[in-house]
C-alpha cells in the first residue's frame, strides 16, 4: 500500500512536471509570437502599445506620460495597431 | 483591461482585432511571474547563483585549457629553437657526409683485401710457412 502510494505520488509529480513544462512552453511560444508582432512597429510605438494593450494603462494615463493630446495618442495607437494586425495577418498566411 | 475605450461604442471590430486583444491579454498573463510566494527572491537568487557557478566553472575550465595550451606551445618552441645535443657524431653529419664516410670505409676495406691477395700471389711459400708455423 505504501509502495503504491509512493508510486502514485511519483506519477503525479511527473504529470505535474510535464504539465508545467507544457505550460511554460506555451507561454514561451506566446511571448515569442507577441515579440515578433511588436517587432513590426518602431521602438516608441512598441512601448506605447505595450503600455496600452499589455500593461492596461488608460488613455488619460498615457496622456500624462507622453504629454500629448488624447487624439494624437489615438491616431498613433491606431496606426501601430494596424501595423501589428497586418503582421498578424502575414503570420497567419504563412 | 482598464482604461478608456479607443473606439466608440457600436464600432464593429474585426475578428482580427478581437484576436489581437486576446493575444495581448494572454501575453500579459504569460508575462506575470508565476511564483509570487515569500520564497520568490531567495529562489531567484539561487537560480542566479547556479547560473553564475556554471559560468565560473566554464571560465575556470577554459582558463586551465588556455594555460595548458600555452605551456605546450612554449615547450614546442623551446624544443625547436634550442640546439639539440646528440651523443653520436653520426647525428651531426648530413646525409651526403655520412654516405661519403661509408663509401670511404668500403673502399679502404676492399683495398686492403686486394693487397693481401696480391701478396699471397707473389709469395706463396711465405704463406705456407706461416701456415706451418701455426
Amino acid at each position: 500500500m505504501a509502495d503504491l502510494s509512493e508510486q502514485q505520488v511519483m506519477v503525479a509529480d511527473a504529470a505535474a512536471g510535464n504539465k508545467l513544462d507544457l505550460e511554460e512552453r506555451r507561454r514561451q511560444q506566446l511571448r515569442e509570437t507577441v515579440d515578433a508582432l511588436l517587432g513590426s512597429v518602431s521602438e516608441e510605438d512598441r512601448i506605447l502599445l505595450t503600455l496600452k494593450e499589455v500593461e492596461g494603462l488608460s488613455l488619460k494615463e498615457l496622456e500624462a506620460i507622453y504629454r500629448v493630446s488624447e487624439n494624437a495618442l489615438k491616431v498613433r495607437l491606431f496606426r501601430a495597431r494596424q501595423r501589428v494586425l497586418k503582421s498578424l495577418g502575414d503570420m497567419g498566411d504563412r | 483591461m482598464k482604461g478608456s475605450k479607443m473606439w466608440p461604442e457600436g464600432d464593429s471590430r474585426s475578428g482580427e482585432d478581437i484576436r489581437l486583444d486576446g493575444i495581448f491579454q494572454a501575453y500579459r498573463v504569460a508575462c506575470e511571474p508565476r511564483d509570487v510566494s515569500a520564497n520568490f527572491m531567495p529562489d531567484l537568487w539561487q537560480k542566479i547563483e547556479k547560473a553564475q557557478k556554471a559560468t565560473f566553472s566554464f571560465r575556470r575550465m577554459a582558463r586551465s585549457f588556455v594555460t595548458a595550451a600555452a605551456a605546450v606551445s612554449l615547450g614546442l618552441v623551446m624544443f625547436e629553437v634550442l640546439p639539440v645535443r646528440q651523443n653520436s657524431a653520426v647525428y651531426n653529419l648530413s646525409y651526403v657526409e655520412a654516405l661519403a664516410a661509408h663509401n670511404e670505409a668500403l673502399d679502404a676495406r676492399s683495398t686492403s683485401e686486394s693487397i693481401e691477395y696480391v701478396q699471397d700471389l707473389m709469395h706463396p711459400d711465405s704463406a705456407e710457412e706461416a701456415a706451418e708455423e701455426l
